[in-house]
């Protein structure tokens, strides 16, 4: 299939689209609260892996690497928006108070995950998602949306903190834990 | 902050597990934007194609306005009847063999021949044929 779309044969180029995509709207619908903005960044996405698979050494997972370009799209397209400028910064803070038990998002449902992030303000949610679903570390979230370390440290706190709050509301956490 | 929290880990799976299915258009947004691309780099917003298309007309063009200007070009010439091929052919009663002779005058023997009719001026002997003196 990668060898086809190396080869420039659209019908390789169809089938990754086919397997890949829908997994990859989800990863794009994550960062952004609106469908049409998510199918935006999933066709720039796409288009983008197609035209430079010759940069795609087999060596690495080609699901992470189309990943990375939607994530990147994804970002890409939040700075377009200016929607990443808000961001705050806590000075003590001890994370411990915002931890959400584990059980609870085992429970979730798949409804209720996007329910959850587009809940949050679009800083707290895109910290959210590079550092827990993408695994980036602080370093690296710092860089990628140019903010310092401490202020991808606390986006993500308050992230938890507004997770923490939802998931109370929709009946997953005991007010009380 | 680096430290293990399990309910990263269970988000993490739960998130990973989503699927949406882009709409049909989507496809056909790649498709389009990878067409665009296959036409290849552009010189000042100008495709390579396009500008051999232009060549090509400006030398067709240079080709027919210079036939045109050769009058005595057989090329550029119209026919202007078809002789019938099919049906024998029978010489006219009227036909008089002397009238062709009349434009080339007889040459001398042993000189070069000379023709004063207009329509046989820029004919000449071959030199094989003359008559050495």
């Amino acid at each position: 299939m990668i060898t086809g779309c190396k080869a420039r044969d659209r019908r390789a180029q169809r089938e990754v689209y086919d397997r890949y995509s829908p997994t990859m709207l989800a990863v794009a619908r994550r960062y952004t609260q609106r469908d049409a903005d998510a199918e935006d960044v999933l066709v720039s996405a796409f288009f983008k892996a197609f035209d430079k698979i010759d940069t795609f050494t087999e060596s690495g997972s080609f699901e992470g690497w189309i990943r990375r370009i939607v994530v990147n799209e994804a970002l890409m397209l939040l700075r377009k928006k200016h929607a990443l400028k808000q961001a705050a910064e806590l000075t003590e803070v001890n994370p411990a108070n915002y931890s959400i038990p584990a059980r609870a998002a085992d429970r979730l449902a798949e409804a209720d995950i996007l329910k959850l992030l587009d809940s949050m303000p679009v800083g707290y949610r895109t910290v959210f998602n590079l550092y827990v679903i993408e695994g980036y570390k602080h370093r690296e979230i710092a860089e990628q949306l140019g903010i310092s370390i401490n202020t991808s440290k606390s986006q993500l706190i308050l992230a938890k903190k507004r997770m923490r709050e939802q998931l109370e509301q929709l009946g997953y956490t005991a007010p009380n834990h | 902050m680096a430290e293990f929290d399990p309910f990263d880990q269970a988000f993490r799976r739960r998130a990973n597990s989503l699927r949406r299915t882009p709409s049909p258009r989507a496809w056909n947004r790649v498709e389009n934007r990878l067409d665009r691309r296959r036409g290849g780099t552009t010189i000042l917003g100008i495709r390579p194609w396009m500008i051999a298309a232009l060549l090509l007309i400006v030398a067709g063009v240079t080709v027919v306005s210079e036939m045109n200007t050769r009058a005595n070009n057989p090329l550029a010439k119209r026919a202007e009847s078809v002789e019938e091929l099919s049906s024998p052919y029978t010489p006219d009663e009227t036909f008089t063999p002397v009238e062709y002779y009349k434009a080339i005058p007889d040459g001398k023997a042993g000189r070069i021949l000379i023709v004063r009719g207009s329509e046989y001026r820029d004919l000449t002997v071959a030199p094989q044929y003359r008559q050495q003196s």
